[in-house]
């Protein structure tokens, strides 16, 4: 039979307890976001920052970012070279009709915020140079995902078309 | 001391499952179809799905290729061996299910959760992708008739149809 004290104690343990700040954390979440790695020395964060990243790891509305994007990415001037593709028209369209267009800033990155435009999926999306000579459109549907990195890695491969870009390199791999 | 049986080739012994025709005739307008519209790298063109869809729209089965079908951009076409991969996926999804839907003659389809999934009557990340009877759905039911000897066909039309959906409307041009 418990006594009076061992009851007490065992009470204001568990009030403590309850009062006690609980932190929870999405541990796959969190692995995702440390992947990224750090900042680029000199490149704070903002709208220049982490150029290829996947935008919606941060900014996709489990943190750590505030400011919640529906779709994030990086273009490419040229098919496997790394010259940003500046001012170059971001379009997606979705499977209403709906479309919302964006330009891309001097490191190619674009960004369309929660409050702008929330596709209705699946959508096709479409680049266009700033100068309007080349255009080139998704060869899939994006069924889900509005970080273009998720999807769109640094490499081609298995998994992967590689990073967006608009203009197809020469046959020499040279500029078009 | 017990015998060590001498175990076949798992992919080449009987299991006891009864599965729809295989073959790239009746199967493989099926999987192009389900490549196009179910196996972006975001869905279901991910090592990560309980359903892995192999083909140039998503994931490819050999490092060779990249995850694109486009030849000119570095990509090739879906290939009978990813094909196969995605048919054993599927047929390993359910396969006690998948054997009482072939032998009787795929006239109960919505056994299976895969077309409950893609009807929209269980729930499902991409939501509802097809309704019963359009060509999205005739296209992978004709194919459940196919297991059985008295059974039917694959309907090549409406899989040649559903690989050209979801139709985009043409975007609102009217001035705001």
């Amino acid at each position: 039979m418990r006594s009076a004290h061992g009851l007490l104690g065992l009470s204001l343990l568990a009030a403590g307890l309850l009062a006690a700040p609980v932190a929870c954390v999405d541990v796959v979440h969190q692995q995702d976001v440390d992947a990224l790695g750090p900042e680029q020395p000199g490149v704070p964060p903002g709208p220049t920052h982490r150029p290829g990243q996947p935008c919606l790891a941060c900014h996709g509305g489990s943190g750590p970012a505030k400011l919640q994007f529906s779709v994030g990415g990086t273009v490419y001037a040229v098919q496997g070279q790394t010259q940003p593709a500046v001012n170059a028209a971001v379009q997606i369209e979705d499977v209403d009709g709906k479309t919302w267009t964006v330009f891309t800033n001097e490191v190619g990155n674009f960004f369309v915020t929660l409050r702008d435009f929330q596709p209705h999926y699946p959508t096709t999306n479409t680049v266009t140079s700033a100068d309007g000579m080349n255009t080139q459109q998704m060869g899939t549907l994006d069924n889900r995902d509005g970080s273009c990195a998720d999807c769109h890695t640094a490499t081609p491969g298995t998994n992967s078309a590689g990073p967006v870009w608009i203009a197809r390199a020469a046959a020499d791999g040279g500029a078009p | 001391m017990a015998a060590v049986a001498a175990c076949s080739s798992v992919q080449n012994s009987r299991i006891g499952v009864l599965t729809p025709d295989s073959s790239e005739t009746n199967w493989g307008p099926v999987a192009d179809y389900l490549d196009h519209r179910c196996g972006t790298i975001d869905c279901h063109g991910n090592p990560a799905r309980n359903l892995r869809i192999y083909g140039c729209n998503g994931m490819r089965l050999s490092d060779a290729d990249i995850a694109s079908c486009i030849h000119r951009n570095g990509g090739s076409l879906t290939t009978p061996a990813e094909h196969m991969a995605t048919f054993r996926s599927l047929v390993g999804l359910e396969p006690t299910v998948m054997s009482e839907v072939v032998a009787d003659y795929g006239q109960h389809p919505e056994l299976l959760t895969f077309i409950r999934k893609m009807r929209g009557t269980e729930a499902h990340k991409g939501g509802q992708i097809d309704h019963a009877g359009d060509d999205q759905d005739i296209c992978v039911t004709s194919w459940l008739t196919t297991g059985h000897p008295d059974g039917g066909q694959t309907d090549q039309t409406a899989c040649m149809n559903a690989q050209g959906l979801p139709v985009f409307p043409l975007p609102d041009a009217s001035p705001e």
